[in-house]
């Protein structure tokens, strides 16, 4: 059995000939008991190297959710399934965003400067968010602007409603039959189905 | 047969341009004979529709590789009821499909109501046969699915071809699913033409009061219903097939059935204003033109490649013609309405601001900002392009961010809304109907940050999905109560008759409730996790409490497609508790590939097993596992609110105890104030 818990992305899960010997390495007999401890050294290395770009490819797949993926999947660098096509993962295109952000990430460029770097090399289509900057203020406050009008709109509308006079109470039996129908009609819909 | 459905679509094409012009004149001379025949030619061409499509329907399960659209979207080894659903697997299909389910609901409302309100239905009649002529003219002209193959042959004379197999369909229609999902979702675009040719008949010719509101009442329900399963199974198929582990991606094809939704919704609520108060009359008016219009609007997006989409249509010149269309209809609406705005009055007063009137402001107002926001976002890469001269994406992060506080006020008012009083709600109603659901709501809130819950949406979330609950659960405990004590009945049978006596405002209760569990659902995106490994037979990955285990892996040859299959096995503490079969399809009529994911649902998460294929790389099968928490909520929030509207449209239940007089007492006690007079029941419908 093999436990692949720790993989993230494609690049750090193992093969399937590590089962052949145990170890995973050619050319070892009865007298690899001589190299164990020289071996356990060099695993624990090997895997403390082995953490580290599990860890960047986290954070790449995280910040690769901020990028757009231009395979035409409609969906982001960081989630890329690439519907319709023989491997269902991250495409060629959503792997190379990755592998270069992880190449920054690996550069020690902090989430801002990777993301602008992306912007300035191909563009604000590489971002999953237009940025909030410029012309692009439009489409995030758009909403808000509706909202306000609208807002303007109902006020203005109650106060309308509310200054309408309402009609003075009957005086005498001026109310015709019909009308006196009509009202209890309206009052029955207001009190029964509301 | 081909032939046959050519000349059935030219036919109907023909008696459509002969009932929208005899029905003008009808209208114009008021003879009777003349509405009649107009009538009965809007019929004939319902039925010439569905002769053509019948014909479509018999070339695709005979497999008739003559015809130009059966081949690209089948081929022979398709089983039967996925070559039907090949119908609207491509631009001049669905476009049929579109006319055909238009039809079946205009030949319902000129059956229904033939020779009834003889003052309205003429003007019903044209406009609804005017937009079938639209779709006509598309059918017959712009995008005829009955071409066939043909090349020049010797002396330039055209020489028929027949292929001996087709292209196939895509794989991703190969889902039973998507059998009934365009269906459902074309019913609800469609159906909103119905309630449109009545506003607009009603403006024209200047019918008296709010009968036509009552006339559409159900029919919008249903094109509002159909457009809301249509949505939600159009996300369950994304989330079962497309295989990335969500079920909603702002994707502009989604976004287009969206905004109808939203505007409908609006209308129905916005409606019960005119019904009641006579109020509202110019907005109702024009909510049901915008829903019109966004139905056609959406189609033109999602047909002319103006924006990019995963599934929208191949780019055509269809365009221009939608752009006409909406043009045409703007203006006809428009001129109606300046014509006969004086009758559009309304003349009754607000007589505060605490009330069920404001609160149906407030929602609309809300709703109509969601759609807003639903259409800037999609469009803004366009406007940018054209403004600016350049591209940027407009993708998930964008609509969460402006959506949520949207989609979080409205749930907050789905609560408050309904317990407001028409007219004036005084304090001590509010304190007795928000009081003990606000204060549980925020006690629910601060356990969920108690024990661990992080983020501001997804705490207001939980707040305000307690509080929504509680409210509705409180309506109906209150009134089954009264009559539960009143008719010595128990608890139970009191909510059962409170709501036949009301199924509106029950009904809708219900869809509410509906709401709040899609809420739920959707909140729990906040704790998605996912996985990708490699994962050769035998090896093991965990994701959540979950340990998954390839235990095998198999490839089978079909014969519309090659499977790869990989069995896992998966455990829970120690204790396996299903297989699961994620599974890999490839068809080779198309060159394409399709993914089945497998899942295990419960209310608490799914996990959601893809297998994605053999890694490029290393030639190793990877399996990519989601867990997703609280997705069932979605499901089930979605035949809840089915529940809901089917409810809605039930007919009330006669009020037995508030029709009791003191002459006649109840078999358990002492009867009710006798009315003054027998009160004729109001159904409340139509």
């Amino acid at each position: 059995m093999i436990d692949v818990n720790n993989t993230e992305g494609l690049t750090v899960a193992p093969r399937s000939s590590a089962r052949h010997n145990g170890l995973g390495l050619p050319g070892l007999g009865r007298r690899s008991f001589l190299f164990a401890p020289i071996l356990a050294v060099l695993l624990a290395a090997a895997a403390a190297f082995a953490q580290a770009p599990v860890q960047t490819t986290d954070r790449a797949r995280v910040l690769g959710k901020q990028l757009m993926c231009t395979c035409g999947c409609g969906d982001t660098a960081g989630s890329c399934s690439h519907p319709g096509a023989a491997f269902s993962g991250p495409c060629e295109v959503a792997k190379a965003r990755l592998k270069e952000v992880d190449q920054r990430i690996g550069r020690g460029e902090s989430d801002s400067q990777i993301i602008n770097a992306f912007v300035q090399e191909y563009g604000e289509a590489a971002l999953a968010a237009p940025p909030v900057r410029g012309f692009n203020w439009f489409a995030y406050t758009f909403p808000g602007i509706a909202f306000a009008i609208g807002l303007a709109l109902v006020i203005m509308i109650i106060r309308v409603w509310r200054r309408r006079p309402v009609a003075a109470p009957a005086s005498g039996p001026a109310i015709s039959q019909e009308m006196l129908e009509h009202a209890r009609r309206q009052i029955e819909r207001e009190v029964q189905d509301d | 047969m081909d032939l046959f459905g050519s000349f059935a679509l030219l036919l109907a094409f023909l008696c459509g341009v002969y009932a929208f012009v005899g029905g003008i004149a009808a209208i114009i001379t008021r003879r009777p004979l003349l509405i009649k025949s107009a009538r009965n030619a809007g019929m004939a061409v319902c039925v010439l529709i569905w002769l053509g499509f019948g014909s479509l329907a018999y070339l695709f399960l005979t497999d008739n590789f003559s015809m130009a659209y059966v081949v690209e979207h089948s081929n022979r080894t398709l089983p039967a009821f996925f070559k039907f659903a090949a119908i609207w697997a491509g631009q001049q299909g669905s476009l049929l499909f579109w006319s055909f389910l238009l039809s079946i609901y205009i030949f319902s409302v000129l059956f229904t109501y033939r020779g009834k309100h003889p003052e309205l239905m003429p003007y019903v009649g044209v406009v609804m046969v005017g937009v079938q002529l639209f779709f006509l003219t598309l059918n017959n002209f712009i995008a005829s699915p009955f071409g066939v193959l043909g090349s020049s042959g010797p002396g330039g004379a055209m020489q028929w071809i027949m292929r001996g197999d087709g292209n196939g369909l895509n794989p991703l229609l190969q889902y039973p699913e998507m059998v009934i999902h365009p269906p459902i979702l074309y019913s609800g675009y469609t159906g909103f033409t119905i309630p449109f040719a009545f506003a607009l008949a009603a403006l024209l010719g200047r019918y008296p009061g709010e009968k036509w509101i009552h006339l559409t009442r159900r029919w919008t329900m249903i094109a509002w219903g159909f457009q809301g399963v249509g949505i939600l199974l159009g996300a369950h198929w994304a989330y079962a097939v497309l295989g990335w582990g969500g079920y909603w991606m702002w994707d502009p094809v989604e976004n287009a059935s969206l905004m109808p939704w939203l505007t409908g919704t609006a209308f129905l609520h916005s409606v019960m204003m005119q019904e009641k108060r006579g109020m509202m009359r110019v907005w109702n008016v024009w909510l049901v033109f915008v829903t019109f219009l966004l139905t056609i609007f959406g189609t033109f997006l999602t047909r002319s490649g103006v924006v990019n989409s995963v599934h929208a249509f191949a780019q055509s010149t269809i365009g221009p013609w939608f752009l006409g269309f909406i043009g045409l209809a703007l203006l006809v609406c428009f001129v109606s309405y300046w014509r006969n705005r004086d009758y559009l009055r309304s003349d009754n007063t607000l007589d505060s601001l605490v009330s069920r009137e404001s609160s149906f402001l407030f929602n609309n107002l809300i709703l109509l900002v969601a759609c807003v926001a639903v259409i800037s976002g999609t469009l803004f890469p366009v406007l940018s392009e054209w403004v600016r001269g350049t591209k940027i994406s407009v993708g998930v992060p964008f609509f969460n961010t402006i959506n949520l506080p949207i989609a979080l006020f409205l749930l907050f008012l789905t609560g408050v809304g309904p317990l407001l009083a028409w007219r004036k709600t005084s304090m001590a109603s509010l304190r007795k109907n928000f009081g003990w659901p606000l204060l549980t709501g925020i006690v629910a809130g601060a356990i969920g940050v108690a024990l661990g819950l992080r983020g501001f949406y997804v705490v207001t979330c939980l707040t305000l999905s307690v509080f929504v609950t509680l409210t509705i659960l409180l309506e109906f405990y209150r009134g089954a109560r009264v009559i539960a004590s009143r008719g010595n009945t128990n608890i139970f049978s009191g909510v059962s008759q409170l709501t036949m006596r009301n199924t509106r405002r029950y009904g809708g209760y219900i869809v509410h409730f509906g709401i709040v569990l899609i809420f739920i659902g959707i909140s729990g995106t906040a704790f998605n996790q996912d996985k990708q490994a490699e994962l050769p037979p035998g090896a093991q990955m965990t994701i959540g409490p979950y340990r998954l285990t390839h235990q095998t892996f198999d490839s089978t040859d079909l014969a519309n497609y090659k499977s790869e299959k990989a069995t896992i096995a998966v455990d829970k503490g120690g204790k396996q508790i299903i297989m699961l079969y994620p599974e890999k399809r490839m068809y080779p009529a198309n060159q394409e590939s399709g993914t089945m994911v497998a899942i295990y649902s419960t209310l608490k998460e799914d996990l959601y097993v893809v297998y994605a294929g053999h890694s490029p790389e290393t030639n190793q099968p990877v399996i990519h596992a989601y867990l997703n928490p609280l997705v069932k909520w979605i499901w089930l929030g979605g035949a809840v609110m089915v529940l809901g509207t089917l409810l809605a449209m039930l007919p009330n239940r006669q009020p037995v105890l508030a029709l009791r007089t003191a002459a006649e007492p109840s078999r358990a006690g002492p009867a009710l104030s006798p009315s003054p007079a027998p009160i004729q029941h109001y159904d409340g419908h139509d």
